[in-house]
């Protein structure tokens, strides 16, 4: 049950997260966006969601590429961002 | 006039068609009866003579007919159109003149009998395959019929002097001679060509020698090739840019290019793409006319799915696999001539918009599912609600959502999507009486533990279309407690077991619409109200909570909304 609740939770707040990212757009996240984001992968970790860790800390590169690097590749967000919308509803379609 | 022998001969492939039940269906009775009463008059003036092979001209009255042993080709000087009473009174004529005449013939038909080989006959319908039935009736009505056909074939034949096809729900008959039966076969809609019945008795046909099955109706191979690569391709570039720039971003254009795209799939036959783009253009209106349906949620998932569905088309080589991304056309998923609805009730509610909604639903016997069928207005106030419920506007008899939500139904040239059933006018409606236990049988579930099971069926399934009564369910009802309104939440709450002590939760959330459902439960707190409730019902961790739509109280339907 405990589990469940800590999956809930990495399942409910990556939803917030990348709506709010779907809001705001790559172009322009906010610090505390990859603050969250990080935290996200860390619990990811520790629960043993390797692919959603995986998925998650990709997004993250990602993102600072946009904001700090010219090889930022818009594709390769894009694909990234729908791979974890996907993950995250199976993953709900699991744990709810 | 020619001589007898041969006159004899000629008139020999007509015979089969002189009768009066199929004169009757490809003309009408009136005409039958006019025919018989005036061929006593006329008929010691009426002139036969053999024009070519297979068309014999009939001098009657004051009209020439041009007899074609295909019936309906048969023409008439006379001014009518259709079939006339000439060509009748002259199809009588020949089979009054071979009878008189048939003495001449006696000795060769005895010799003939012994030879006549059956094998021989309907070599037309013995050749026919489902490739050369494709190429006659066209890709759309082949696939629709097969459909049809598998959900309940209402194909009767009939081998005598012809092969008859009845097909009792649409009320024709298809006649197909012994010789050129595809030819010269004939239908009582009394349409020439191939109608869609011939078509229907013609796929039955082969369904019963065995020569199409169900997977025949997959004939459509989903290649990816350079064209569509390359839309694939402009499409994620335009899904990338509205993330990039993500809500706040987007200027308006997106909507014409959600059509465009739209446009686009739909050319490349990826129809569910072109559906969820569709869904993408109407989702962006919502957003840009700051319409409340509008949901940021949605527009995200829309655009996730449709990025899914096309990458993996573009990675797949299964044509299964393809074929269930691509989708079929909305036309191809159900369009059935006749379906049977038994009516499971009705619930009222008012939705973010403040429109006031009544839906009816409705057990689908045929496709063994459960539709519904729902009508909106702006909302002013409560006495509405009574006013929209007894309003007749469904289909082309203009029935109530009172009167078809209780009754059970037969449904022509219904117009079925994913869990909905269309109140278009020109689907023709058939009551049958109110609905019964005995009609909810097959649907009920006594056993809660099962609803469990179907509602995690639908988990898993990203890419299903949203069917808006896939956790609609007709449950047993053993017992009734713990009726309490919830003053803090204002939802009237009770539970609802089933034999084995399995409970759902339901609940009806108070609004000027639901009062009267909710002053229902209120009247009598103990009692069992209703033998079987409709509600819509959602799992969570073992724990299941429903929303009350509509009951079955003494057998009969019970609306408690109105």
């Amino acid at each position: 049950m405990k589990n469940n609740n800590v999956l809930e939770t990495i399942i409910n707040d990556t939803e917030n997260i990348m709506n709010d990212i779907f809001l705001s757009g790559f172009h322009t996240v906010q610090p505390a966006t990859f603050e969250k984001l990080e935290q996200i992968e860390e619990l990811c970790r520790k629960t043993g969601m390797s692919r959603a860790e995986e998925l998650v800390r990709n997004l993250r590169d990602e993102l600072n590429k946009r904001r700090n690097s010219f090889e930022y590749n818009v594709e390769a967000a894009t694909d990234i961002f729908c791979k974890l919308e996907f993950y995250i509803q199976n993953a709900k379609d699991m744990v709810l | 006039m020619d001589s007898k022998n041969s006159v004899i001969n000629e008139i020999k492939p007509f015979l089969p068609f002189i009768n009066e039940e199929f004169i009757v269906s490809i003309s009408n009775k009136g005409i039958y009866k006019r025919s018989v009463k005036d061929l006593e008059k006329a008929k010691e003036n009426i002139l036969l003579s053999i024009k070519d092979a297979g068309t014999i001209e009939v001098k009657i009255e004051d009209a020439t007919v041009e007899l074609n042993v295909n019936v309906q080709n048969s023409k008439c000087t006379c001014p009518s159109s259709s079939i006339c009473k000439h060509i009748v009174m002259a199809l009588l004529y020949l089979k009054e003149f071979y009878d008189s005449n048939q003495s001449i013939e006696e000795e060769i038909k005895e010799d003939e009998k012994e030879k006549i080989d059956e094998t021989i006959f309907y070599e037309e319908l013995k050749k026919l395959t489902g490739e050369k039935i494709l190429e006659i009736v066209g890709k759309k009505i082949y696939n629709s019929v097969i459909n049809s056909i598998f959900i309940r074939n209402e194909a009767v034949f009939e081998y005598g002097d012809m092969l008859t096809v009845t097909i009792a729900s649409q009320n024709v008959k298809v006649y197909f001679p012994k010789e050129k039966s595809i030819e010269n076969a004939m239908c009582s809609c009394k349409e020439k060509g191939i109608c869609s019945h011939k078509a229907y008795a013609l796929i039955s046909y082969l369904i019963k020698e065995g020569k199409i099955t169900e997977a025949d109706t997959e004939y459509d191979k989903i290649e990816i090739g350079e064209k569509e690569r390359e839309i694939i391709e402009n499409l994620h570039a335009f899904i990338g840019s509205m993330f990039d720039r993500g809500i706040s971003g987007l200027t308006g254009n997106e909507i014409s290019q959600a059509e465009k795209f739209y446009i686009q799939t739909y050319g490349i036959k990826l129809f569910a793409a072109a559906d969820e783009l569709k869904n993408l253009s109407s989702e962006l209106g919502f957003y840009f006319s700051k319409n409340i349906s509008f949901s940021n949620k949605r527009l995200m998932h829309i655009l996730c799915s449709v990025y899914n569905r096309t990458s993996a088309l573009l990675i797949i080589e299964d044509n299964r696999k393809k074929l269930m991304l691509a989708g079929q056309r909305q036309e191809e998923k159900f369009n059935l001539d006749n379906i049977e609805l038994v009516g499971l009730g009705a619930s009222g509610g008012i939705t973010k918009r403040n429109d006031l909604l009544i839906t009816a639903y409705f057990y689908c016997k045929d496709i063994k599912n459960i539709l519904s069928m729902s009508t909106l207005r702006p909302y002013e106030n409560s006495s509405q609600l009574s006013t929209l419920y007894n309003m007749g506007q469904v289909w082309s008899n203009e029935l109530s959502f009172k009167d078809v939500s209780v009754s059970k139904m037969v449904l022509k040239d219904a117009k079925l999507s994913t869990g909905k059933v269309s109140s278009a006018k020109s689907t023709i409606c058939n009551i049958k009486g109110k609905t019964t236990e005995e009609d909810i049988h097959e649907l009920v579930i006594s056993d809660y533990s099962i609803i469990v099971d179907e509602l995690r069926k639908h988990k898993f399934r990203y890419f299903e279309p949203y069917s808006a009564t896939k956790n609609i369910f007709l449950i047993k009802v053993e017992e009734i407690k713990n009726i309490e309104y919830d003053k803090i939440e204002q939802k009237l709450k009770f539970d609802s077991l089933d034999l084995n002590g399995n409970t759902i939760i339901f609940d009806i959330k108070y609004n000027s619409v639901s009062e009267n459902a909710i002053k229902y439960f209120e009247k009598n707190k103990t009692g069992l109200y209703f033998e079987y409730i409709l509600g819509s019902i959602t799992e969570k961790n073992g724990i299941m909570n429903g929303k009350f739509l509509s009951g079955i109280q003494g057998g009969q339907v019970k609306n408690i909304f109105f």
